[in-house]
């Protein structure tokens, strides 16, 4: 048992003392998890108000599939791109496997069904007569798009937040197309991965203590954005 | 030069269908439309909202063609154009955030806004609201907020569906002032809905019925056509139906339609003597109760409608089917 307890008062010196090594790792964590994010927000709200508001053939059939997707196994996101990416590959003479880029397309893949789901049933919640009502005042129809938006800002908070913390702490895509590279493409769960099956545990809980700090804040979010839609029905 | 020429219309949703012959529209006017749920007033407004694209026919919008398939032309067309929703919706924002929407989508700016915010709030004694968000409202106030947001606009033409809906009572003559004030300021034209006769009179000389998704002028409660005799005496009177003279104060001879305003006919269970040239002796046909105001038909051999209030009418204690006796000057009776 000691090792652990030792284990707990390194990580606690490491956070501290705010060491390079443990620095690093944390942003790659967050510049890549953010930038996927950012990305899924940019393409997935378009998505998610069409299929919100649009009605057309197979509409339905979409919604069960992106709904299906949101649950998506990180793993099987590796598999795909992997195959797609690696040197026999496809895209293999791109020479993206194992950066950033390969990480960020993955987590994008990963999180652009949750931002499109949940924002679908935050445009689904909204009352039909927003869009209405922009154009009754000389909106443009890009301007009523904006309107749905900000109507629905709360919903859309609370998709890009979930999307957020599901890539912030997913490992298998990270793993199987950034290659845990030490300096470059390791990130917080690589790390935590690489470190417990070593035996050393010191980094591992600090980084799973900045893990932690951040899944209970995204939660915290959550917590918030959802009482302010329920108080004003949305 | 017309705001309004609409030739030919056709539009369809599901079962219902709007037709539109032929109906112009001008400015510096205030049109009345009259109709029951499901007449098609509220698609109309849609259509000269230009929101919807007709099926079939053509508008044309101060004197050019509207080109459905020209997004920016008819963008721009649009923005000439105020509309207030029937049932409004206040976006989840504040109260200011709301009535600056309109002019923020037309590209004002700052205290060219605010400006014009202020003045509308304060005009309708709105601005202690201005803070509160659209969910703190009665449905009162949210209606004068909507109508604020639509009436900050200078616009050629303001859509105003049902605008004293939702409004209680105290407030709707106000609104309708504010309206009223509108048309004198702007020479705009103001296309109103209402259920209520009562107001399309206060409101408006142009009053248009729909009815089954096309427009009609408005047919009046108690119009008769009939044949106007001058007596030697110089008395008027004017023949309806099989047996009924209806003694008017002016017009010449020949064939006449007349109107009679239900406000101005006295019911009573007795005949008394008044200097009221028409007194029929006739039988409840149908009590229907509007609020505070009810309204009779009653059988004189022709069927007239007359308007009392709930008090007269309770004590007067009237059912179907009783004889009254009802009068109204001869003045009373208007030739259309």
């Amino acid at each position: 048992m000691d090792y652990i307890w030792e284990g707990i008062r390194q990580a606690f010196f490491i956070i501290l003392r705010l060491d390079k090594e443990f620095a690093w790792i944390v942003f790659v964590s967050i510049r890549v998890a953010f930038t996927s994010t950012l990305l899924a927000t940019l393409v997935g709200c378009p998505l998610g108000v069409m299929l919100a508001r649009k009605r057309f053939r197979g509409r339905q059939a979409l919604l069960t599939i992106v709904n299906t997707l949101m649950s998506l196994p990180t793993v099987v996101v590796g598999l795909m791109l992997y195959s797609v990416l690696s040197r026999r590959g496809p895209l293999g003479s791109l020479g993206l496997l194992y950066t950033l880029t390969a990480m960020i397309l993955g987590q994008f893949i990963l999180v652009l069904p949750i931002v499109i789901g949940l924002v679908a049933s935050a445009i689904r919640g909204l009352d039909e007569r927003v869009n209405r009502t922009a154009l009754s005042l000389g909106a443009s129809s890009w301007q009523a798009f904006f309107a749905l938006l900000r109507e629905a800002r709360h919903g859309l908070l609370a998709a890009v937040i979930a999307g957020f913390g599901r890539v912030f702490a997913e490992v298998g895509i990270s793993m199987m197309l950034g290659g845990n590279i030490r300096g470059y493409t390791r990130n917080i769960t690589t790390t935590i991965a690489l470190e417990t099956s070593k035996g050393e545990f010191a980094l591992g809980i600090a980084l799973g203590l900045v893990l932690l700090t951040v899944a209970f804040g995204v939660n915290l979010l959550l917590a918030s954005f959802q009482k302010r839609i329920r108080r004003v029905g949305i | 030069m017309s705001v309004y020429d609409l030739q030919a219309i056709q539009w369809s949703i599901k079962s219902f269908q709007l037709n539109i012959e032929k109906c112009r529209f001008e400015k510096d006017t205030i049109y009345a439309v009259l109709g029951p749920n499901g007449s098609g007033k509220t698609s109309l407004l849609n259509l000269l909202a230009l929101l919807y694209k007709p099926n079939a026919g053509t508008v044309f919008f101060q004197g050019s063609r509207v080109d459905f398939n020209h997004d920016e032309s008819l963008l721009t067309a649009r923005r000439r154009i105020a509309y207030l929703l029937q049932s409004p919706y206040l976006f989840n924002m504040s109260v200011r955030d709301n009535v600056r929407y309109g002019l923020k989508v037309r590209g004002y700016k700052g205290r060219q806004v605010e400006f014009k915010v202020d003045g509308i709030l304060d005009r309708m004694h709105l601005s202690h609201l201005v803070d509160r968000t659209a969910s703190e409202l009665s449905g009162g106030e949210a209606q004068r907020v909507a109508l604020a947001r639509v009436l900050v606009l200078d616009a050629d033409v303001y859509l105003l569906d049902e605008p004293t809906a939702n409004v209680d009572k105290e407030s709707v003559h106000g609104i309708e002032q504010i309206i009223l004030d509108r048309k004198q300021s702007s020479r705009a034209a103001i296309i109103m809905t209402t259920h209520s006769q009562d107001q399309a009179r206060r409101m408006s000389e142009n009053i248009l019925s729909m009815v089954d998704g096309s427009v009609q002028d408005f047919s009046y409660d108690n119009a008769f056509t009939g044949t106007l005799h001058v007596q030697g005496d110089g008395l008027r009177s004017i023949s309806v139906g099989s047996n009924v003279q209806i003694a008017v104060s002016h017009g010449s001879e020949g064939p006449v339609t007349v109107v009679i305003d239900p406000r101005e006919i006295i019911l009573s269970r007795e005949k008394f003597s008044s200097s009221a040239l028409n007194a029929f002796h006739g039988t409840i046909r149908k009590i229907e109760s509007h609020g505070e105001v009810i309204h009779l038909t009653v059988s004189i051999g022709v069927l007239l409608s007359a308007t009392i209030t709930q008090r007269s009418f309770q004590h007067m204690g009237l059912n179907v089917g009783q004889n009254v006796w009802i009068s109204f000057k001869a003045s009373a009776v208007r030739i259309l």
